[in-house]
């Protein structure tokens, strides 16, 4: 599992509080501190770097306007990763009822910035298979099996930000897994079955 | 059932205790379906953890202050757009009510003396446009000025609420504004 990046520090509470009050330096603070998180999230959701952009830049819009409802006693980065993760879900459920277009291909992104050619190349390989892959879950599913995997949240917090049971929490990571190692079986076939076409190329 | 018995061990999170581990490793060395699973998934996990988190292009901050100074012009214009049409409506409603009572009274007797002369001239002209609602007066709810105590207050109130809320808004704007 991944090092947790999300823990809490110090400042928090009193940055949340200080927000609470109308304290936009303070917000910003927290989002400096939480973006990289936020953004991922949504870039592991959505699959683009633009579309990634505006839902992050959302979610601290919707977290700042709603501060006033935010218990500093709860984790700011779960409360912030709830808002984000439905945004996305809201997202991705709109995208499915459109159709899909070339720009919501995430293997045919080539704007990502990253260190030398070499790397570059492999790293946005290897992006690009994670992509693939996570393209196989349905919003909620994919939500919990990156909540989980990059952030390490536990089945409580994912729960919390999900608003789900802890129960369905369990079955929905059991089912993406099962989901994610059928997708990868798939890909060792070099074929698809229509049964587990990617969530976005799904019709009604 | 057995089958299921052992995808869930596979697909488990946490480790298992050594006597399950041997249990599901036995399985696998003999079913080729479990096997494959347990494959598969390895390989998708460790695809999984294998990836790093993605950051935003340098000066997202920035962006998203300019997002929300954005956010709360177009607030509030709507603001403004909705206090000045309150505003026009409370005003015409008033300028109505005004004429009808000042055509009331003028046929009552109750405005006399000459410095109001010239808007007792003027309300007389305004009553002459307003015979409808003089008409109306018969059949009008005797607790109709009550009503409109009522709703005079009421506008007041909102007014108020609106007032307050550009104040706000333009303190936090002006907060922004000191900070970005």
């Amino acid at each position: 599992m991944y090092p947790r990046t999300t823990e809490r520090c110090p400042e928090e509470a009193a940055w949340a509080l200080a927000a609470q009050r109308g304290d936009v330096q303070a917000f910003t603070n927290l989002i400096t501190k939480y973006e990289r998180a936020v953004y991922n999230l949504c870039y592991r959701m959505l699959g683009n770097p633009n579309d990634a952009e505006d839902a992050a830049q959302e979610a601290f819009l919707r977290a700042y306007k709603a501060i006033d409802r935010y218990d500093p006693r709860r984790k700011f980065s779960t409360w912030v990763m709830s808002i984000a993760s439905n945004y996305c879900i809201d997202q991705l459920r709109k995208r499915r009822l459109l159709t899909l277009s070339m720009d919501d291909m995430p293997f045919l992104d080539v704007s990502d910035k990253g260190p030398g050619p070499e790397g570059a190349f492999f790293q946005q390989e290897q992006k690009q298979e994670v992509q693939a892959l996570l393209s196989h879950l349905g919003p909620k599913d994919r939500a919990a099996i990156v909540m989980r995997y990059w952030y390490d949240y536990s089945y409580d917090e994912i729960a919390e930000a999900l608003s789900l049971t802890n129960s369905a929490v369990k079955s929905r990571l059991h089912r993406a897994r099962r989901s994610l190692a059928q997708a990868m079986a798939d890909r060792e076939n070099q074929a698809v079955p229509a049964q587990h076409m990617p969530y976005e190329t799904q019709t009604l | 059932m057995k089958h299921k018995h052992y995808e869930k061990l596979v697909l488990l999170d946490a480790p298992l205790p050594p006597k399950e581990a041997q249990t599901l490793h036995e399985h696998t060395a003999e079913c080729d379906a479990c096997y494959r699973l347990s494959r598969n998934w390895r390989e998708a996990e460790s695809l999984l953890l294998s990836s790093s988190q993605i950051a935003p292009d340098p000066g997202f901050t920035a962006r998203w202050q300019a997002r929300l100074s954005e956010a709360d012009s177009r607030a509030g214009r709507r603001q403004s757009l909705g206090m000045l049409s309150l505003s026009g409506l409370g005003a015409a409603f008033f300028l109505v009510l005004f004429f009808w009572i000042w055509g009331q009274a003028l046929d009552a007797g109750w405005i006399w003396g000459p410095w109001l002369a010239d808007m007792a001239t003027w309300g007389r002209a305004a009553a002459q446009f307003t015979p409808d609602f003089k008409s109306l007066t018969f059949h009008m709810p005797p607790s109709l000025p009550v009503f409109l105590v009522m709703a005079f207050f009421a506008l007041l109130g909102a007014a108020g609420i609106a007032w307050l809320k550009i104040l706000r808004l333009f303190m936090k704007y002006q907060n922004l504004t000191t900070h970005v």
